[in-house]
């Protein structure tokens, strides 16, 4: 078995769908199985879900019973339904919404046009 | 300001959308119901509030409730969102869960996944069930995931504004995001005030109708305004009532693409035996 490690700060990287290229170039062949921190359960979930290949997702559970003793074990958290692959990745969006400069200047103008009628009135 | 000859053949065209609007007389409340429009057969909608995402799943039941209390049509909200998988699993339940809100509307939650599921390629369908069915669907843009997907999905678009024009500049941005995903969108401009008077939305609507003209080539049209209940309540009366929310737009196929496509014909095929099953309270889907 090999274990990799791939991290980026979310300052770094903010949007699911860089994250999920970012590994899919990151580990090209795949990914067996990943085991998630705790408290990222769900986020880690909705990303892989963006991931071409299919992984199975595990965290790692611990319970003290008997007293003094502990005992761990990875449980399985991967979403069923559909195989992941069922879910390839969209086509990058954030372009397509960026307003142009002659857009802005519409708007801006507005804006102005907006006040100006508000403090015609006052 | 001079309009150029296109701009002002637009503007004309905006306009002579906007005179239902015009027409209305002040209604005693209930409102009365209006006529069913002759097989408007199923459509898809959704509500999209560009400055607040997420009340999308708010408004899409607010403004739902609103049609049909003043008209025949049933409606359906389905909720794409992480999380809601409700196809069946370990149990014999062959359908997801339905909760009914109403008696003519109800809920259905999907996930990403099971949305690429029900739409995805497959073969042709030829002859899908027929009636009278909005369905609208809910989700928050922002996520980007499935958008495309869902765009593809859509008939109209309600874009449900504060009168301000940064909430329309976020709503352009919108409108210019699913305008390049599906060229068949259209798009309708709802004001969120019950009170703004009619002069002010009108100045506000032509403003956003020829920006969206001017730089995408669509004309978007407007449905008057409506206010979030506890506002109605807070405020006591509503004044402009000619202003008020005109579902009548929506409730025609007029201006529909038609036939409906591969995607939607898939959808609603999956979806159609779900919601005409005779309606009886089920629980809620648990959703983790």
């Amino acid at each position: 078995m090999e274990v990799l490690k791939a991290s980026f700060s979310r300052h770094e990287i903010s949007d699911y769908l860089t994250k999920a290229s970012r590994i899919q170039s990151r580990f090209p062949s795949g990914i067996s199985g990943i085991l998630i921190a705790p408290d990222f359960e769900a986020g880690v979930q909705e990303l892989m879900e963006l991931v071409k290949f299919p992984v199975r997702l595990f965290k790692y559970r611990e319970e003290n019973s008997p007293p003094g003793e502990s005992v761990g074990w990875l449980e399985e958290i991967t979403l069923h339904g559909k195989p992941a692959e069922s879910t390839p990745p969209e086509e990058p969006l954030s372009l397509c919404n960026r307003l142009n400069r002659e857009e802005l200047r519409e708007f801006i103008q507005l804006e102005i046009d907006v006040a100006r009628g508000r403090h015609n009135k006052s | 300001m001079e309009l150029d000859k296109e701009n002002e053949k637009k503007l004309k065209r905006g306009l002579s959308d906007l005179s239902p609007l015009f027409q209305t007389t002040v209604s005693s409340v209930p409102p009365p119901a209006l006529p069913r429009s002759s097989h408007s057969g199923v459509q898809f909608i959704t509500v999209c509030v560009p400055d607040h995402e997420g009340d999308a799943f708010l408004v899409n039941a607010y403004v739902a409730s609103q049609i049909v209390r003043r008209s025949e049509v049933f409606a359906s909200l389905i909720s794409v969102a992480p999380g809601m998988n409700t196809l069946p699993s370990k149990s014999n339940h062959p359908f997801p869960a339905l909760e009914l809100l109403d008696p003519r509307i109800s809920r259905i939650g999907i996930s990403h996944q099971e949305l690429w599921g029900i739409t995805k390629n497959g073969p042709a369908e030829k002859d899908v069930p027929e009636g009278d069915f909005i369905l609208f669907l809910e989700f928050e843009p922002a996520q980007l995931r499935s958008l495309a997907r869902i765009a593809l999905l859509l008939d109209r678009l309600i874009l449900f504004v504060q009168p301000e024009a940064e909430s329309l500049r976020e709503a352009y941005r919108l409108t210019k995001t699913f305008w390049h995903l599906n060229r068949e969108i259209e798009f309708f401009l709802l004001f969120q005030e019950a009170s703004l008077s009619g002069p002010r939305q009108e100045f506000l609507f032509e403003r956003f109708s020829l920006i969206t003209s001017r730089f995408l080539g669509l004309s978007a049209r407007w449905l008057g305004s409506l206010a979030f209940p506890e506002k109605n309540e807070r405020s006591g009366k509503i004044l402009n009532e000619e202003f008020q929310f005109n579902m009548e737009p929506l409730l025609t196929n007029e201006g529909l693409g038609r036939p409906l496509s591969p995607e939607k014909k898939r959808f609603w095929r999956y979806f159609h035996p779900i919601l005409h099953r005779p309606f009886h309270h089920e629980p809620a889907p648990k959703h983790a």
